[in-house]
């Protein structure tokens, strides 16, 4: 990452380690200069070809600690005057670390430093865990930070298989290589409907009927007439509406889980998806969606894991019926996976069995004050909506704050649908109502959560068309019976607080994008990521981190280090907010590049992403 | 606003360095920030210059002088608006070059910038070692040096301190070298002297 600079190979790796001495005290400087010089060690065995700069801060409850180490001949040394009180069982310490280090891909870095907190830390029963949570019962069960027993699953290497996996592998990345044999899509063929129905990556036909646009366009953006207003649109040059610029494109009709009767638990993190869009979608347009390729890279730990940690990544697009690219789409997650010993099997594993997650409801639910919505109604008071005048690419700069968003409390969850792109259900922001004083006086307000709703609950929750009735059907035990995971059982209404689908987000960004941008504006690629590894990690659930899951709060200078750390949850504000970070001509197209995240008002971060955004050019344009 | 770019590579002292300039300037009652990058994403360098009472401004996860120098006009241009400060210390990444960072300052200067001043750090125990391996890096750490810092003499073998002086004689010459050892304070003087005697000076190499 760093050849420009350091004309080398230097891959930074860095992470935090929570310690928790469980039997006897532990002195702090005895850990970190043995830490550091066994990874010295480490890492020129490993390969190194230079030791850049071993650096490391103990947080202490009595103060902190540093030490550092630049070659493996002077060793380790600790700053003078820092502190070195011994820390007692029961408190907890935090370890900064950083490894800089020439000729070591990180995930080897990783390695090395899981591998010599290993050894210096468990026979002094010290509970410790990178970027997550230590834990003494932990290290009563022999390690690691999950509830369950180790001992019932089956131990697990990266690229070999159990018999109850090889046969499903074998199936699966066959599939996986027949789409490469496939080669690019016949487009013509396709648009003709004379394709082969059995065409590797041929995914699904999507009629796109007016009341499905309508019906999001006003659930999510009712005051764009670009997408409400047909006369607007037409004077635009546009043939009709416009369907929101990911109509089409779900992550469920491209991906591909791994194989469900290989594994008897799941759990997904470090979602990070991509769409890319070239020409609109109108209503009775007719979608193609088709997948191009598929990958899965296997993040299992090498000396072997209850869980095999696989990543998936998979790239496909979608045309429309005269044979036109509508979306370019990538869609990446890490599916972390457990199997039974045969003894240990219940007799039947149904979705709450399943299904693995973080407990993201430890974050309190929110009871929305008067001083709450004095706030939220100044914040929608302050959006801005360029609308008909032209933002020109000339007078953005980097560095710009576009005009905040505000959506929710978002009342009832969305439902994924596949091959729809944007699923359906869920409530709709009652921002008209809560402004207008005569509406405002009619509404009810909840005693617990503070959220003003509508009498009729259908005022809040658009009756969803006809024409939309979810694809996945599930049995009263939850258990799925598609021929993959439900997953809108984590999304269902009634929840005291369910989950939102990570699509919730980015379509609310396109909002904010949309009033930022104007009408002649184009969104020309939206990515967003939720559920990162450090999230992951701070509710007890380690998982590999993904190298290729783009880190978008990054490119913000004022949010670098930070991460998406909550999960969306009914109830939730949503505060969209996004930074330009680059702007440049490529191809012709003045473009611009922003990070998003969305907030909720307490100010977590549930959603990240970023955009990249076509405006016009006021001196191209004359 | 006077800013002081700190550049040199991993582990050559550019931290504790910065910890004893800053300590004098405060004794002088200067307003001073520091920004600190760090190409990892966990930032140590900027805790312990917390911990030594700095106003401290992080960069992580990248390079301001390759990767991410619009974070550091922005950064740059934070600080000016909100604390106003005299001087602005810069620790650039050890894998940076001041070429790349000034740059990024000279496209998008902050608004009151009166000085800029390079300090290249200096560690003597690596850098015959470090000049064999990583030649562009060192070099172009050197070359665009107003000053030049050789720390950890009391670490240092005489052999070493005479090739790390030899060496940045070589490939910064004119510029002023100056030999300390933390553990010395004594042995900064003449660097601090000569930092905060610039002011006048130092004007030119603005941008």
């Amino acid at each position: 990452m760093t050849e420009s600079c350091s004309a080398g190979h230097l891959e930074p790796y860095s992470c935090r380690v929570m310690l928790e001495p469980c039997a006897a005290a532990l002195d702090p400087e005895a850990l970190v200069v043995p830490l550091l010089n066994e990874l010295a060690a480490d890492c020129v065995q490993a390969g190194a070809t230079v030791i850049g700069h071993l650096k490391c801060l103990l947080h202490l409850p009595a103060g902190t600690l540093a030490c550092n180490l630049t070659s493996v001949r002077s060793g380790a040394r600790c700053a003078a005057g820092a502190a070195r009180t011994p820390l007692q069982p029961g408190g907890s310490a935090r370890l900064d670390l950083a490894v800089l280090v020439y000729g070591l891909p990180a995930p080897t870095m990783a390695g090395l430093v899981r591998g010599a907190l290993s050894r210096l830390l468990d026979p002094l029963a010290v509970g410790w865990s990178v970027d997550g949570a230590g834990s003494c019962a932990a290290v009563a069960k022999g390690g690691g930070t999950a509830t369950f027993d180790p001992a019932d699953f089956e131990t697990i290497f990266p690229g070999v298989y159990t018999e109850r996996e090889a046969g499903l592998v074998r199936t699966y990345l066959a599939a996986n290589r027949a789409l490469e044999e496939r080669g690019p899509i016949d487009v013509q063929a396709l648009a003709a409907g004379a394709l082969p129905a059995d065409t590797p990556g041929f995914c699904a036909t999507l009629e796109v009927t007016e009341a499905m646009v309508r019906y999001n366009n006003a659930k999510y953006d009712p005051d764009n007439p670009l997408l409400n207003d047909a006369g607007y649109a037409r004077s635009l040059g546009y043939q009709d509406i416009l369907a929101m610029p990911c109509f089409g494109a779900h992550d469920d009709t491209f991906m591909v889980p791994y194989p469900p009767d290989a594994r008897d638990t799941l759990l997904v993190s470090q979602l990070n998806h991509s769409v890319t869009n070239y020409a609109p979608v109108h209503p009775g347009d007719t979608l193609y969606l088709i997948a191009n390729r598929r990958s899965v890279t296997d993040r299992s730990p090498v000396d072997g894991s209850t869980y095999r940690h696989v990543t998936l990544v998979s790239h496909g697009s979608v045309y429309n019926q005269r044979g036109e690219k509508i979306n370019d789409t990538s869609w990446r997650v890490t599916e972390s996976e457990k199997i039974y010993k045969p003894d240990k099997r219940p007799e039947t594993v149904g979705f709450l069995k399943l299904w693995e997650a973080p407990d993201w409801t430890t974050r309190p639910a929110h009871s929305y004050t008067d001083a709450d919505w004095d706030h939220i109604k100044a914040l929608w008071a302050q959006e801005h909506r360029q609308g008909a005048e032209p933002l020109w690419w000339e007078d953005v700069q980097v560095g710009d704050e576009p005009a905040w968003t505000v959506d929710g409390p978002i009342d009832e969850p969305l439902s994924p649908s596949k091959p729809y792109g944007m699923g359906i259900g869920g409530s709709r922001t009652l921002r008209h109502e809560i402004m207008d004083p005569a509406v405002f006086a009619t509404m009810v307000r909840d005693g617990d959560d503070g959220i003003y709703r509508l009498p009729d609950r259908c005022g809040h929750v658009p009756t969803v068309p006809d024409d939309a009735s979810p694809f996945y059907v599930v049995d009263t035990e939850g258990n799925g019976l598609s021929p993959v995971l439900d997953s809108r059982e984590i999304h269902k209404s009634g929840s005291d607080r369910a989950v939102l689908i990570n699509i919730l987000g980015r379509d609310l960004a396109v909002r904010h994008l949309n009033n930022w941008m104007g009408d002649h504006g184009w969104l020309r690629n939206i990515r967003w990521g939720i559920m990162p590894a450090e999230g992951h990690a701070a509710l007890g659930k380690t998982v590999p981190k993904d190298p290729g899951a783009e880190y978008f709060l990054g490119k913000v200078p004022f949010l670098a280090g930070r991460h998406c750390m909550a999960h969306g949850l009914t109830g939730d504000l949503a505060i969209v907010k996004s930074y330009v970070y680059d702007k440049r001509v490529r191809d012709g197209e003045f473009l611009v590049e922003l990070a998003w995240w969305i907030e909720t008002i307490e100010g977590e971060i549930w959603t990240e992403g970023g955009a990249t955004v076509k405006l016009p050019s006021a001196r191209a344009a004359g | 606003m006077r800013l002081l770019l700190f550049a040199g590579f991993l582990g050559s002292g550019k931290t504790t360095l910065i910890l004893a300039l800053a300590r004098q300037a405060a004794l002088d009652r200067a307003r001073v920030c520091v920004l600190v990058n760090e190409v990892g994403e966990v930032g140590i360098d900027g805790e312990v210059l917390r911990l030594g009472h700095m106003e401290v401004v992080e960069i992580t996860g990248g390079c301001i002088c390759c990767q991410i120098g619009v974070d550091l006009v922005r950064a740059l241009r934070d600080l000016e608006r909100e604390f106003r400060p005299e001087l602005v210390i810069v620790e650039a990444s050890g894998i940076a070059t001041p070429a790349g960072v000034l740059d990024s300052i000279s496209r998008y200067p902050p608004e009151t910038l009166e000085s800029l001043l390079t300090v290249t750090v200096v560690d003597p125990t690596r850098f015959e070692a470090l000049y064999e391996v990583l030649t562009p890096l060192i070099e172009g750490q050197l070359a665009g040096a107003d000053r030049v810092v050789i720390t950890k003499a009391g670490e240092a073998t005489p052999e070493e301190l005479e090739g790390a002086e030899r060496g940045t004689a070589r490939l910064a010459p004119g510029v002023p070298v100056f030999v300390v050892d933390s553990a010395r304070p004594e042995t900064l003087t003449a660097f601090l002297a000569s930092i905060f005697a610039t002011r006048e000076t130092a004007v030119e190499a603005a941008p």
